[in-house]
């Protein structure tokens, strides 16, 4: 990989929806159920830039 | 609409008064809602400024370089007795601003002249100006097409003559992708130059704010303003570079044309790391802006613009440390750019990926091609952006001079603390008649009726 070294454990974004409800619980955060199609959408956007940020995809 | 400092000369000279100027202006943007570029007409304000303006004049004071010059601000700014909205429906009813925002009084202190606030992706999160509450911001050289966001109010309401300039704000693209979609110069400056008091913040550790023209002259004359500073016109020959990679596949052949063109002898060079900053820029937005909303996520989650909701949502759930290791990338990758780009003084590049989507299915939003596969515009038309305001650097978008056609631009990016040599360097493209605006049909049947 180029560029600066990842030596920590890759991070992870929660996309599945258990994942998901129960990091936004940790979070103290709700999300109103007709809004978790879209979450769970964009964080799978966010988890491919995660993979691309930790050189693991392209 | 004339030009900026072409009607600063009139109002000056006494030629014409900003009175009327401002008459013109209001009555311009009555007739312009199909556009959906003005959310606020603040008449009695921009009345009274006008007046100030001309009173000034005839007792022989100087109102200052951009006297009686009106414009419009994106609904971001804190305007004086007005809530600061950031497009969203949920601060319609918010205390109002004491005060302007520091740009604007900066622009007042000029004698420029704020008659409206503009449109914008809600909480400016989005590169195509689709607003749940005022609607989508059509773009004046078509208006079945996208204006670019998040400040495609801004860019509309100039390209279509309304405003001699605009005012927007650019975290990871927001004012060069809308510039280039709608054929105008936007300036995104050296990351932290230009005043941020007084505006909504979306993600603070990126957002900065800067002016859209249709003249370069104005560009120039709004920089000065706005900074304090003064971009030299003159000096040693510009040495170029042409960004190459990610930069050149995915790119309109026109615009590489353009840029070999410009430059034919300049190196092509990679920058390192492209594709791993974007990502990361992608990330510290998601995650800023999810801590800076949360609260009221929590409390009236179905009151923001649904789009915008899911996205800040998901980055309010992006890990801390994802978010710190990508700050450290950006501290570290600044430097290793800085180091192997010295020996340039502006880096060609092209704004966007193609020409203004077509705003299309409202279920599927507006797609676009990225590396060969479709792509939401919304999220993916900053690629040639967001890698340069995650490395802070300034970057002038400039209009290809191609009338008749749809717009489309290039980005003029400076070493930090550089923007005379982009203004030096795209006098002389205009010059050689590379770029230049170009007045959309519409207008052009307007003005010949």
């Amino acid at each position: 990989m180029d560029g600066v070294k990842q030596n920590r454990a890759r991070a992870t974004i929660p996309h599945d929806p258990d994942a998901v409800m129960r990091a936004a619980t940790a979070l103290g955060l709700t999300i109103p159920a007709q809004c978790l199609p879209g979450v769970i959408a964009n964080l799978a956007l966010l988890d491919h830039h995660a993979d691309i940020f930790q050189g693991a995809g392209q | 609409m004339k030009r900026a400092l072409d009607i600063a000369r009139d109002v000056r000279s006494g030629r014409v008064t900003a009175l009327a100027i401002t008459e013109d202006c209001l009555d311009r943007l009555a007739r312009a809602d199909e556009l959906c570029a003005v959310t606020r007409v603040l008449a009695d304000r921009a009345r009274q400024a006008a007046r100030q303006v001309d009173a000034a004049v005839s007792k022989g004071i100087d109102p200052g370089p951009l006297a009686g010059v009106p414009y419009g601000v994106k609904d971001l700014f804190d305007v004086a007795g007005l809530p600061t909205t950031a497009g969203s429906a949920i601060y319609a009813d918010a205390p109002p601003a004491t005060q302007d925002a520091e740009a604007i009084r900066r622009l007042r202190d000029a004698g420029a002249v704020l008659v409206a606030t503009l449109n914008m992706d809600e909480f400016a999160y989005g590169f195509a100006t689709i607003n749940a509450r005022h609607g989508t911001t059509r773009n004046p050289h078509d208006r079945a097409r996208l204006a670019g966001g998040s400040s495609g109010g801004s860019a509309a309401a100039v390209a279509a003559g309304l405003l001699p300039f605009a005012l927007g704000s650019d975290t990871n693209g927001s004012i060069r992708v809308p510039a280039s979609l709608t054929g105008l110069y936007g300036l995104k400056p050296t990351h932290g130059s230009l005043p941020m008091t007084g505006t909504f913040p979306f993600a603070e550790s990126l957002d900065d704010i800067g002016p859209f023209t249709a003249s370069l002259a104005d560009m120039h004359a709004l920089w000065q303003v706005l900074s304090g500073r003064s971009a030299e016109d003159s000096g040693p020959l510009l040495r170029m570079a042409r960004l190459g990679g990610r930069f050149r596949d995915n790119a309109r052949v026109s615009q590489l044309g353009a840029i070999d063109a410009i430059s034919p002898d300049a190196p092509i060079i990679e920058l390192p790391d492209i594709a791993r900053a974007r990502s990361a820029a992608f990330l510290i937005t998601a995650y800023e802006g999810g801590q800076l909303h949360r609260e009221a996520l929590n409390r009236e989650a179905m009151r923001f613009d649904p789009a915008t909701r899911d996205r800040l949502i998901a980055g309010a759930l992006v890990p801390r440390d994802l978010y710190e290791r990508a700050i450290a990338f950006r501290a570290e990758l600044q430097a290793r750019v800085a180091r192997e780009t010295a020996d340039y003084d502006v880096l060609l590049a092209p704004t966007t990926p193609c020409e203004a989507p077509l705003i299309g299915d409202p279920q599927m939003g507006p797609q676009i091609l990225i590396d060969g596969a479709l792509r939401p515009a919304r999220a993916d038309l900053g690629i040639h952006t967001q890698p340069i305001s995650f490395l802070g650097l300034p970057s002038l978008a400039v209009p290809m001079l191609r009338p008749g056609q749809l717009p489309l631009g290039l980005q003029l990016i400076g070493q930090p603390g550089g923007e005379a040599a982009l203004f030096r360097c795209a006098a002389t493209l205009e010059k050689a008649g590379f770029i230049g605006v170009s007045t959309p049909a519409s207008l052009r049947l307007e003005e010949a009726t």
